[in-house]
């Protein structure tokens, strides 16, 4: 059964060409070398044409923004790209960064908890790519990164989590011991702290050695089948307890979310929060999808984009209100 | 790496914290560090963390604080392919080419134990020589295969063919872990 608790799921799979240092930035034509020849492996994929090329330094600083909101590229590769260029197919949201710490950088995201698929996807670029190009790589130790911390399977897998019971019946310090517990690190998603709008947490794992990919992915899972149980027992108690103040919560959501002219990042986190809880109560029809969707378009840059100004001369705060107001009208009238 | 906290700055302090017997290491900047720190015998209790009230850091590795302790007595060595000194590697946490894990085996290992908890690796590997000479000939006929359905605009046979590469393609992935 789908764990709906979980909104994303993500995967980064680091990988070095063998024999070449990891920084080329003092070697450009070294350097420029390497795009060419991950470029020419990839092609080698099957429907390689939905994948698209773009030098980092040929974009403006609105597309890299787009890239990073839908996690085509890291921040750090963001702002320090140098002569990076990036592989990306919008349309299964998986990408090759050439050129970040590592030599190549595989992404993928799948909305939902299907984080297997995302592991499937990048496993398949990891494997076009290896049968063309050797990797750096010691039996002993698996693969070669720049930093040690990515030495091994070179795998970095997470779940972003919406967790607004936990946040309500204060027990994200036992979000926290649950992912220890299974090796898996923890963080509040949307800005610094442990806390605050969105009630958005990440889950990842840290150990690339001594654990197979596979190992890794159930680890998660299961911590986030954990988290959902906790989630569940919570939001019986909330409307045992509270029933009338959380539709009064998830109603007012629902409105503002319908009808704001200005809206503020924080406050539209907050507003999500309680739209997707009141979806999860069945108090309004889900879309789940939506509700992901969302997160990702309402960054800067998307909103820029889709106000068709330069950054300067937008508004971003009408600009989200007027956007999200039309992807909030086709959601279903309230259900109670 | 990036510090895991503000998700801004550069990582330079690799913490390990115990709990009940288990234990995670987080990878924070110095600031956040501080924080962390700073508010821990405030903020923990606020958190509801139960039995974590008993954390301690017990181990603080590379960087600011080793520099006066290790680097002072250890002598310096370089990677002789790529000229990546330890002392860089110490400082900077990035190491310069894949020889340099023969060159510093003896200082990385306590450090990668640190980090992932084991040494030996059990993941997938890249495709043995023979194994991906067969494959990608089987995959290169079935995706011209594909082109010439396309191109005779028999699209069923070119999805057909498309789903296969995929199923196959997952398959691999099953068989190779
Ligand atoms: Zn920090
Ligand atoms: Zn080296």
């Amino acid at each position: 059964m789908q764990n709906l608790t979980v909104v994303s799921s993500r995967v980064r799979l680091a990988r070095n060409i063998e024999g070449l240092p990891f920084d080329l930035s003092s070697r450009p034509e070294d350097a420029q070398a390497m795009v060419t020849r991950v470029v020419s492996a990839m092609c080698t994929m099957p429907l390689y044409d939905s994948f698209r090329l773009y030098m980092m330094h040929d974009l403006q600083e609105n597309q890299r923004d787009i890239l990073r909101e839908s996690h085509m590229i890291s921040t750090d590769f963001q702002k320090n790209a140098g002569s990076g260029a990036v592989l990306v197919d919008e349309k299964d949201r998986l990408s090759v960064m050439i050129h970040e710490e590592d030599h190549v950088r595989i992404l993928s995201v799948t909305e939902g908890d299907d984080l297997k698929r995302a592991m499937d996807q990048a496993f398949q670029v990891d494997d076009t790519l290896s049968r063309q190009i050797r990797f750096a790589f010691a039996p002993d130790l698996g693969y070669l990164t720049a930093r040690p911390v990515n030495t091994g399977t070179g795998l970095r897998a997470s779940m972003r989590l919406h967790l607004p019971m936990a946040v309500h019946f204060k027990q994200i310090g036992s979000v926290y011991q649950i992912a220890a517990r299974y090796g898996l690190n923890c963080r509040f998603a949307c800005g610094e702290g442990s806390e605050g709008p969105g009630c958005l947490y990440e889950i990842s794992n840290q150990k690339c050695l001594g654990v197979t990919e596979q190992e890794t992915i159930s680890s998660i899972l299961n911590v986030a089948g954990q988290l959902e149980d906790m989630e569940s027992l919570l939001r019986s108690r909330l409307m045992a307890d509270e029933r009338l103040w959380t539709e009064d919560q998830v109603y007012r959501a629902y409105s503002v979310l319908r009808s704001s002219r200005l809206l503020e990042e924080k406050e539209f986190l907050t507003f999500w929060s309680s739209l997707r809880l009141g979806m999860r109560l069945g108090m309004i029809r889900p879309d789940y999808l939506l509700m992901e969707r969302l997160l990702e378009e309402t960054g800067d840059g998307h909103l820029t984009a889709y106000g068709e100004k330069p950054r300067g001369e937008s508004n971003l705060s009408a600009l989200r209100a007027q956007y999200v107001r039309e992807q909030v009208r086709n959601l279903d009238a309230p259900l109670l | 790496m990036i510090c895991e906290e503000c998700g801004e700055r550069e990582a330079t302090c690799h913490v390990t914290m115990i709990a009940g017997g288990t234990s995670r290491t987080r990878h924070l900047c110095q600031d956040c560090m501080e924080k962390i720190r700073g508010g821990l015998g405030r903020s923990l209790p606020d958190l509801n963390l139960g039995n974590l009230v008993s954390s301690i850091f017990s181990a603080i590795l590379p960087s600011e604080l080793r520099k006066d302790t290790v680097e002072a007595a250890e002598p310096d060595k370089a990677c002789s392919t790529c000229g990546t000194t330890l002392h860089t590697f110490r400082k900077t946490g990035c190491l310069g080419c894949p020889d340099c894990y023969q060159a510093f085996r003896e200082e990385l290992e306590p450090m990668l134990r640190q980090i992932h908890g084991k040494l030996n690796y059990t993941g997938r590997r890249p495709l043995e020589d023979g194994e991906e000479q067969k494959i990608r000939a089987e995959r290169e006929e079935m995706i011209r295969q594909m082109e010439e359905a396309v191109e005779q605009e028999d699209f069923e046979t070119a999805a057909l063919i498309r789903d296969r590469l995929r199923s196959m393609a997952k398959e691999e992935n099953v068989c190779r872990i």
